[in-house]
């Protein structure tokens, strides 16, 4: 049987938690909208470490599960009346669907020649989008109605943030999960090697699919509430360049690592602000380029991996929890 | 040939690239056995390994297990069938514990959907609790109860090998392919290692076919052995046998083209 968890293991989540439902009642509108957008690339970056950090499948078609749940959702709230719930599940499942499609060249290829392979699905989404403009707006876009439940719309910002807040959580416990689960290992173990997987009899056909399927449904979420939070949905916002922005952060902020996904998350929302506020705004890619190369030399496990040394470093050792935890250093 | 042949193979021929690596090579192993298969290197040992676990398809021969043919399973197939194997080189999930390496072993039982992994369903549970148990019995038979919560990166060579064989023995294999176990361990951390696979052995009730060109270690461990060279069986039998067949003595030390 597993060791009993102590009440300080079991309390972890409730000051993070108690943060994100404090942190709207003190945050101007910008702020809040900053917030909201934190939250929203939570849940994209935690889909992609799915994929990436997680089963080792490097994939730059990240951004087209978000384009799909954002059209999604701006199609559904102009044309039907469903609830925002209902727009969710939809987005989530097509998104998810989209996603087995992608993963399908994974079973063939892998590294750099996947992300090419990737890239094309990425350029496939953006020429469906500005040909058959009489659905997708075109390179214009669409509109997007406000959506929620009932008299509760997403025309309210405190509504929008709320929801990303959720999504977001939801998102974080699924990883957690996975990470304490069977098919964590599994993908852990793809990850490692087909070799070494398959002769522990993990199907890296499933593994990998199911990595995909995952991340395009997270994604696909991810892109309801972007849709909503911005009111509009162009083609522009799901360009390869989104899905590197994903990528990127996803690396800064820490592979493999539940908190590496919201640090990565928070990197790419403040950091361009700060620039701007600075007055330097085009100095914000160059420096961003800097930062990553220099992580990735000298920080491979990304800003998170600072804090588990750091955590490391104060924790007593020598007792061995007994518990599976497939990452010691995470959550 | 025995009637009680857990493996039996049977004129198996592979070609690599032109190379012939084995030219018909016909064994069984018996039940419940710990069996030797030995061999000079480039005898074609690990490529009958791989021929066994379908990591590479032979261009003729078969391979039946149990009785049942197993041409056209795949290495998962063939694992959930219940034959197991390791590598030459350690193979670990380096980032987890020593825990997390076990219970990748039992994989192959895998029967709940990913849905209700993800939510915990009781069946689910019940079989993490099985998982769990089989863990950590193999982990007290190989002596690694007290750093199961240790990341496998952080361990000394001999440890990691004894997780790495510990992962198949937790699999609870019908049939346990070892491939050089003992590579890069020092005279002590072999007998340790050899004594660590016959008790899980005796445990789990596995047959243990032993790759190795260490003929003392076969010597010690193994009842019946198989001796390839240049990718054909030179001898079978019992190991003190076959190695005093000049024949084979021949091949380990050179006297011919082997």
């Amino acid at each position: 049987m597993p060791e009993r968890r102590s009440l300080a293991h079991r309390l972890r989540p409730v000051l993070p938690l108690a943060l994100l439902v404090v942190l709207p009642l003190l945050l101007d509108s910008f702020s809040l909208y900053q917030a909201t957008m934190i939250l929203i690339y939570v849940t994209a970056i935690i889909g992609l470490d799915i994929v990436f950090g997680r089963a080792g499948v490097l994939s730059v078609a990240q951004a087209v599960f978000i384009g799909i749940g954002a059209y999604a959702a701006a199609w559904m709230s102009r044309t039907t009346a469903v609830s925002i719930g209902v727009e969710l599940v939809v987005a989530a499942a097509i998104a998810g669907v989209a996603a087995i499609v992608v993963g399908l060249p994974a079973l063939r290829v892998s590294g750099l020649r996947l992300a090419i392979l990737t890239f094309a699905f990425v350029e496939l989404f953006q020429w469906v989008l500005t040909t058959f403009a009489s659905v997708t707006g075109g390179t214009q876009g669409l509109r997007v109605n406000p959506g929620g439940f009932g008299a509760i719309t997403t025309a309210d910002p405190m509504v929008g943030y709320w929801l990303a807040a959720a999504i977001a959580v939801l998102a974080t416990w699924l990883v957690i999960r996975l990470r304490r689960n069977p098919i964590g290992r599994a993908m852990a173990a793809v990850k490692s090697s087909n070799l070494l997987a398959e002769s522990v009899g993990v199907s890296t056909v499933r593994t990998k699919l199911t990595a995909f399927m995952l991340s395009g449904m997270l994604g696909g979420l991810a892109g309801v509430v972007l849709a909503h939070v911005a009111g509009s949905v162009t083609p522009a916002g799901f360009t390869v360049f989104s899905s590197l922005d994903l990528l990127v952060a996803l690396i800064l902020g820490g592979t493999g690592r539940v908190h590496g996904a919201w640090l990565g998350a928070a990197y790419v929302v403040l950091v361009p602000e700060v620039f701007a506020r600075l007055g330097i705004p085009n100095a914000y890619p160059v420096v961003s380029g800097a930062v990553l190369m220099l992580l990735l030399v000298a920080l491979p496990g990304g800003i998170a991996s600072v804090l588990d040394r750091v955590r490391d470093r104060f924790r007593p050792r020598g007792g061995h929890t007994l518990t599976p935890a497939t990452e010691r250093s995470s959550s | 040939m025995t009637d009680t042949a857990v493996l039996e193979v049977r004129d198996v021929h592979v070609t690599v690239n032109g190379v012939r690596a084995l030219g018909g090579v016909t064994f069984d192993v018996p039940e419940g056995s710990l069996f030797g298969l030995i061999g000079p290197n480039g005898a074609g040992k690990t490529t009958i390994m791989n021929v066994i676990s379908a990591v590479i398809t032979p261009q003729r021969g078969s391979v039946r297990f149990r009785g049942e043919d197993l041409t056209g399973a795949g290495t998962v197939a063939r694992v959930r069938a219940g034959i197991l194997r390791s590598f030459q080189q350690v193979r670990l999930l380096e980032d987890l514990t020593v825990l997390d390496n076990l219970l990748l072993g039992r994989e192959r039982f895998r029967t709940v959907g990913l849905l209700r992994q993800i939510c915990g369903s009781r069946t689910g549970r019940r079989q993490a609790r099985r998982d769990l148990a089989m863990a950590r019995e193999v982990a007290a038979v190989l002596g690694l109860s007290d750093v199961l919560g240790r990341d496998v990166r952080d361990l000394p060579f001999g440890v990691r090998r004894l997780v790495d064989v510990g992962r198949a023995f937790v699999a609870e294999p019908d049939l346990l392919l070892l491939d050089e176990p003992a590579a890069g361990l020092d005279v002590t951390s072999r007998r340790l290692l050899l004594d660590a696979i016959k008790q899980a052995q005796r445990t789990t009730g596995a047959t243990v076919m032993l790759v190795e060109h260490d003929v003392d270690l076969v010597r010690r461990a193994c009842g019946d052995a198989v001796v390839l060279s240049n990718g054909e069986v030179l001898a079978r039998g019992a190991p003190a046998e076959v190695l005093a067949d000049p024949a084979v003595l021949r091949a380990y030390f050179g006297h011919n083209d082997a």
